[in-house]
């Protein structure tokens, strides 16, 4: 009996040590360090000129969940075999999680169901889902091609072609934009035509054809920002091309853009909240480097603005973010 | 019994100080493996609406590409602008340090106030490389690990001065359209505590002086390097001086845009601008006609000068035998002066 | 039924002293320590929630206070402008852009532009240069027509993108634009304007930015309409990925205030801001506002456990040194118990200890003495048997009578000699009696008529007996050889001088419940001191005359067989005669038949 006691008293004793090491030190309960975490995105672009906003969004994150971000551009712009070199060099390096506009969504779809990517993956500007794919930032650019659209129908009757400006690839983003354009507009009647932007003097010229010889009236609509900021450009520089364009639109939130948009030279675009989209894609690549469930789809809203919305506040904050 | 018992509670107690140690050092964190092939750069602007400094950056982010492709290692180069604000830029600085970059690129706010940033940098540990708003020659000093690129504002000034001092003597008409034997010019400077604005008007107007050519000052103001100012004042100019003014001098060349806007919009006599930066839309507007000239300097080098430097330290190597450090911290990109082709 | 008592007395009753003590003390000591921590604790976490909570209202005055002073500063500048500038210059002949410039510069660091707009929205003056946007017709904005009608009052905006004046391409500025209608001398015409101070929003960021309030809280201003002014989510609440109690916060006036948001209590504290009517709101949630903290309350457990500790500690030392004397007088008992009573005793501990001890060391001697004296009082009894065995049979006895035998037969007298053989022969049949000792009162009784008989006829008739029993005693238990010594003494001591008149009475009858036997003799008689020391005679007798028994041994066998209080009773007068009793207890033979058996 004695000899059990002495036993008893002797783990009793290091059970108070225990208990010590446990509240007083930072031996066995640490405190929470705040553990960083190391995302990267790439984008498919080789400049960052549209995702101003975006970056904002991002940095918010960033900072509210301590997290290192890495925002990567392309050496060249859609360059699909770079995209994916990038994307198993950062996760090489060991970024816990990325997220990707990708050049192919195929291919990197692909990649995440094969096992070559192994970190959770956040995928933007994409509509396909399913599987593997842990989440999705994007929005619905079919439904935006149909909102503007739309807008275009109730403002031009369908005498007047409407061309389409785009860039030469298979751009999947501006394609479903077109898809959805074309949708309502051929619904309507209108006639469609797609010009692409193959050297720098194409946008230009189409445009020149509309004053010599045609003296025709046309409606343009840019598939991309870049497009529509080039086109604005155009208009810009001579008040006579611009009194043949009845209406300029397309989409994009770049600043330019707005400014256009303001001077009048563009009458109407589509945009999203690229903040909120720069904001969620971090938080949801933390929370999945966290283990913590996400939202597996989030489809942000387009929405069409004109001239005196830009100040309205519905759309001030989301156009112009407060840093 | 007893001689048990004792035996049993010394074994115990050893067990039980073992099985404490034990856990302690168990779960002391394990180590993550360094990574070497990679560096961390990082840059604050002092604003991010300027548009020589865009041009640095984006020349910096391609350089910083093709540095990445030559040597294999990969740079991370994390931008942030100070919206004009020093204890924007400070905070900056602090959250680089402590995100671990290896060195600093800063193009500071206020330059008076650049020993802030040096301290932090040198408790840290962590090299600075200043660009195009020089730190005071004391504050340079501070450190041997403090760097400077930039254009010689002296330099640039007298570029732009001789670019009309040869103009002059070639066909002094071309300066002085009204022929009344002096050239009538309107000053438009950049930040009063600028350092930069105060020494190209110097030396601009001296350059002009020193070739001899007669020049007049009818207004001057400070636009503070910034074109929608410029565009304003120069409207007022126009309205208030019109046909008098036959040469606009500009400390850099967004202040020349404005101009230019003004008089696009307004409609003016025809007049000759110079400015200093070489943007890319000064030099569309010189290409153009818009702008008589400006002063390059070669954002390719400079960009270059910054991203070796910065790397050479970060990576604890010599810097690039090709780059030339006055009092082995200073490094003056070359200019030259850029007409119409 | 030895073992129901002890659950009857509770289960502390299984354990020892020390554990129960121990249990007692311990458990005793722990509500204490948890009653002492347990409120220690609660009292600590209520007053550091009120001391974040005091904090965190002090905070907010303090913030209010940068703000209030933010705003007045600017309220400064824009009467500095107006009474300082404006009032005094002419505007046809002086430029107060000078003025402007001096005021511009010594606030840059809030100020992103100031103008002075005539009547018709045309732009006067601007530091930094500026000119409006093209197209822009000033005077159809409500915040103008708004300033223009209400002629005394600065007129606060919410913030808003700089829109009105012409902007570089890459940079939009989010202000607050500060105006206010005034007075225009143009010559010698006066008319109204509007003074515009565009403040940076940024500068009003960084007062509201970074700041902290305890336990997670933060603040944020509305204006009087409840339009959010600052937050720090304020772009997320926007975009939809983040809310706040904005409703309920237009509503409230300056104070305390606890609300419940998506299911979160929370404490907030409003202060309102001068003149224009915005409110700083501090939120600070209640949950968590207590010491919760996994490590906190590890501490507390680790505290409480080692006070335990301690405690039992000195606990187990206390009461070691009272049960360990008990302990030692348990080892004593138990070798009392093994059956070794010459252990010493331990004596020792508290005096009730000593007490104990000393008294168990008494009884173990009085047991000790109890059981000597049984040994010897079986070793008496023994003696006594063995004495009545060597009685039973007499030799000289045994001679005697065939002496008479001998003679009878000799003497031609076959028929007496018959009966005295046959006498003989049940006399010492009765006298063995199979060795018991108990027989029946009829065999007693045959026994010393048998006796007599022999005897009569050898002392040559010099007496008569007489032998009286009631029927009903015959069967009732009797010594053996109780009579028969008793006759044998009364012949010898009283017949031998008779001649032919003594008379042996012998009688057997119930009396109260009881056996009474007697018998009476008119011999020689004795006095009081020969009585007494008929009962002191020795045990054993040499007597060659009689059985040897003494009276003696038969009181002391009766007495033995039957108890203390029966036995015999002797009556003598010299020259009377004696009588003597004998008191028997009334038990019949097989009942004593039946206790043999069951022994």
């Amino acid at each position: 009996m004695r000899k059990r006691e002495k036993l008893l008293w002797i783990l009793y004793a290091g059970f108070l040590v225990l208990l010590f090491l446990l509240s007083s030190t930072n031996l066995i309960i640490k405190e929470r360090e705040q553990e960083i975490y190391r995302l990267s995105v790439i984008i498919e672009d080789s400049r960052d000129d549209n995702y101003v906003n975006f970056r904002k969004g991002m940095d918010q994150a960033a900072m509210e969940q301590n997290a290192d971000v890495s925002f990567i551009t392309l050496y060249e712009k859609d360059n699909r075999k770079q995209q994916m070199e990038l994307i198993l060099r950062e996760e090489q390096d060991g970024a816990g999680a990325l997220v990707v506009s990708p050049v192919d969504e195929n291919e990197v779809i692909q990649a995440i169901s094969g096992g070559r990517i192994q970190v959770p993956l956040v995928l933007l500007n994409t509509e396909l889902t399913g599987g593997e794919i842990e989440a999705v930032i994007s929005p619905d650019y079919y439904e935006m091609g149909k909102l503007l659209a739309k807008k275009v129908v109730e403002r031009h009757d369908s005498t007047l072609p409407v061309y389409l400006f785009g860039e030469p690839q298979d751009n999947r983003t501006s394609g479903r934009f077109e898809a959805g354009i074309r949708s309502v507009l051929e619904a309507q009647g209108y006639r469609v035509t797609l010009f692409e932007h193959r050297n720098e003097q194409d946008y230009r010229r189409t445009i020149e054809e509309l004053v010599y010889p045609g003296c025709r009236d046309a409606v343009i609509i840019a598939l991309d920002p870049g497009s529509l900021s080039e086109t604005a450009a155009i208009l810009w520089d001579s008040s006579v091309y611009a009194s043949y364009v009845k209406g300029l639109y397309g989409r994009g939130t770049t600043l330019s853009v707005l400014n256009d948009l303001d001077r009048g030279m563009i009458r109407g675009i589509c945009v999203t909240d690229d903040f909120a989209a720069g904001y969620q894609s971090v938080q949801n690549a933390v929370n999945l480097m966290k283990n913590r469930r996400v939202q597996k789809q989030v489809n942000l809203e387009s929405y069409y603005i004109e001239k005196e919305d830009l100040r309205r506040p519905e759309y001030e904050k989301m156009l112009y973010p407060i840093e | 019994m007893r001689k048990i018992g004792m035996g049993i509670m010394w074994r115990a107690w050893i067990l039980l100080f073992a099985g404490v140690l034990c856990l302690c050092t168990g779960c002391s964190k394990s180590r993550m493996p360094e990574k070497k092939n990679s560096i961390r750069i990082g840059v604050s602007l002092y604003r991010g609406d300027d548009t020589f400094i865009n041009n640095i950056r984006a020349e910096l982010e391609k350089k910083a590409k093709e540095y990445e492709q030559e040597s294999g290692i990969k740079v991370i180069l994390d931008i942030q602008e100070a919206k004009g604000n020093q204890n924007t830029q400070n905070n900056q600085v602090e959250r680089f340090i402590s995100l671990g970059c290896d060195v600093l690129c800063i193009n500071p706010v206020d330059r008076m106030a650049a020993s802030a940033i040096i301290d932090k940098a040198m408790t840290a540990g962590i090299p600075v490389v200043f660009f195009n708003r020089q730190p005071v020659e004391e504050d340079m000093n501070r450190w041997d690990q403090l760097y400077y690129v930039g254009a010689d504002a002296k330099e640039s000034a007298v570029l732009q001065g001789s670019i009309l001092v040869n103009l002059y003597r070639e066909t002094p008409g071309a300066l002085d359209f009204d022929g009344d034997g002096v050239v009538s010019y309107v000053l438009l400077e950049g930040e009063t505590s600028h350092q930069d604005s105060l020494i190209r008007t110097e030396w601009s107007i001296q350059t002009l002086k020193d070739g001899g050519v007669p020049i007049e000052k009818i207004a001057g103001a400070i636009a503070n390097w910034e074109r929608s100012q410029a565009s304003a004042i120069m409207e007022q100019w126009l309205d208030k001086y019109g046909d008098e003014m036959e040469l606009v001098i500009c400390n850099n060349d967004d202040m020349a845009l404005g101009a230019i806007d003004a008089l696009e919009r307004v409609g003016g006599p025809k007049l000759n601008l110079v400015g200093i930066d070489a943007t890319n839309p000064g030099l569309e507007a010189v290409q153009s006609g818009k702008m008589l000239g400006t002063v390059s300097s070669d954002k390719e080098k400079y960009a270059w000068a910054i991203l070796q430097i910065a790397a050479a330290k970060a990576r604890h190597q010599q810097i690039n035998a090709e780059i030339t450090l006055t009092d082995g911290k200073y490094y003056w990109c070359a200019q030259e002066i850029i007409l119409k082709n | 039924m030895g073992l129901k008592q002890e659950d009857r007395n509770g289960i502390f009753s299984r354990f020892s002293i020390r554990s129960t003590i121990f249990i007692y003390f311990t458990v005793s000591a722990l509500v204490g320590i948890m009653l002492v921590g347990l409120s220690l604790y609660s009292r600590l976490a209520t007053q550091y929630a009120v001391m974040i909570q005091e904090e965190n209202q002090e905070m907010i005055r303090q913030i209010n206070r940068s703000v209030d002073s933010y705003l007045r500063t600017v309220m400064k500048l824009s009467d500095s402008l107006y009474y300082g500038v404006i009032k005094n210059a002419d505007l046809s002949s002086d430029s107060v852009n000078n003025e402007f410039t001096l005021l511009y510069d010594n606030n840059k660091d809030y100020v992103s532009n100031i103008a002075l707009l005539s009547k018709k929205g045309e732009l006067l003056e601007a530091v930094p240069a500026a000119r409006l946007k093209t197209g822009l017709d000033v005077t159809k904005e409500t915040w103008f027509q708004e300033t223009l009608k209400r002629t005394d009052n600065l007129h606060f905006t919410i913030p808003h993108v700089q829109y009105i004046f012409d902007n570089h391409e890459n940079q939009y500025r989010w202000v607050i634009t500060l105006s206010r209608a005034v007075e225009i001398t143009d010559g010698t015409a006066t008319d109204q304007g509007v003074l515009l101070l565009d403040i940076s929003y940024a500068s009003l960021q960084q007062l509201l930015d970074n700041v902290t309030l305890g336990n997670n809280g933060y603040l944020y201003m509305i204006g009087s309409g409840g339009e959010l002014i600052y937050h720090p989510q304020m772009q997320l609440i926007d975009s939809g990925l983040a809310t706040e109690n904005l409703e309920a916060a237009s509503g409230y006036r300056d104070g305390n205030y606890k609300e419940t948001y998506l299911g979160e209590l929370r404490e907030v504290f409003v202060k309102s801001v001068g003149y224009t009517g915005w409110k700083i709101i501090g939120v600070t949630p209640a949950r968590g506002l207590s010491l919760n903290n996994l490590k906190t309350n590890l501490l507390l457990v680790f505290i409480i456990a080692l006070v335990l500790y301690i405690l039992t500690l000195i606990n187990a030392y206390i009461s070691s040194r009272i049960t360990i004397p008990i302990h030692e007088l348990e080892k004593s008992v138990n070798e009392l118990e093994a059956g070794h009573l010459d252990t010493k005793v331990y004596m020792g501990g508290s005096y009730e200890i000593r007490h104990l001890g000393r008294s168990i060391g008494d009884m173990a001697k009085r047991i000790q003495t109890l059981m000597d004296d049984i040994v010897a009082e079986h070793e008496s009894k023994r003696k006594s048997e063995f004495d009545t065995l060597q009685s039973q049979i007499n030799p000289h006895f045994l001679y005697n009578t065939l002496d008479i035998i001998v003679w009878m037969i000799e003497n031609e007298q076959k028929d007496e000699a018959v009966k005295i053989v046959t006498a003989l022969a049940r006399f010492f049949r009765i006298s063995l009696s199979k060795g018991k000792s108990i027989i029946t009162v009829r065999d007693e009784v045959e026994h010393v008529r048998n006796y007599l008989m022999i005897q009569q006829k050898r002392f040559k008739n010099k007496f008569i007996y007489r032998i009286e029993t009631e029927p009903d005693v015959l069967n009732f238990a009797s010594l053996k050889l109780m009579l028969q010594p008793l006759v044998e003494n009364a012949i010898y001591h009283g017949m031998e001088f008779m001649d032919g008149d003594g008379l042996i009475e012998i009688k057997a009858y119930l009396e109260n419940g009881d056996l009474w036997f007697t018998i009476r003799d008119n011999g020689l008689g004795m006095t009081k001191d020969q009585v007494d020391s008929l009962l002191a005679e020795p045990v054993y007798t040499t007597s060659h005359r009689g059985s040897g028994i003494g009276v003696k041994n038969v009181n002391e066998r009766i007495r033995l067989y039957f108890g203390e209080e029966y036995g015999l009773v002797i009556e003598s007068e010299p020259d009377e005669g004696t009588w003597i009793r004998i008191h028997l207890p009334a038990v019949s033979y097989q009942e004593i038949l039946k206790k043999e058996k069951a022994r």
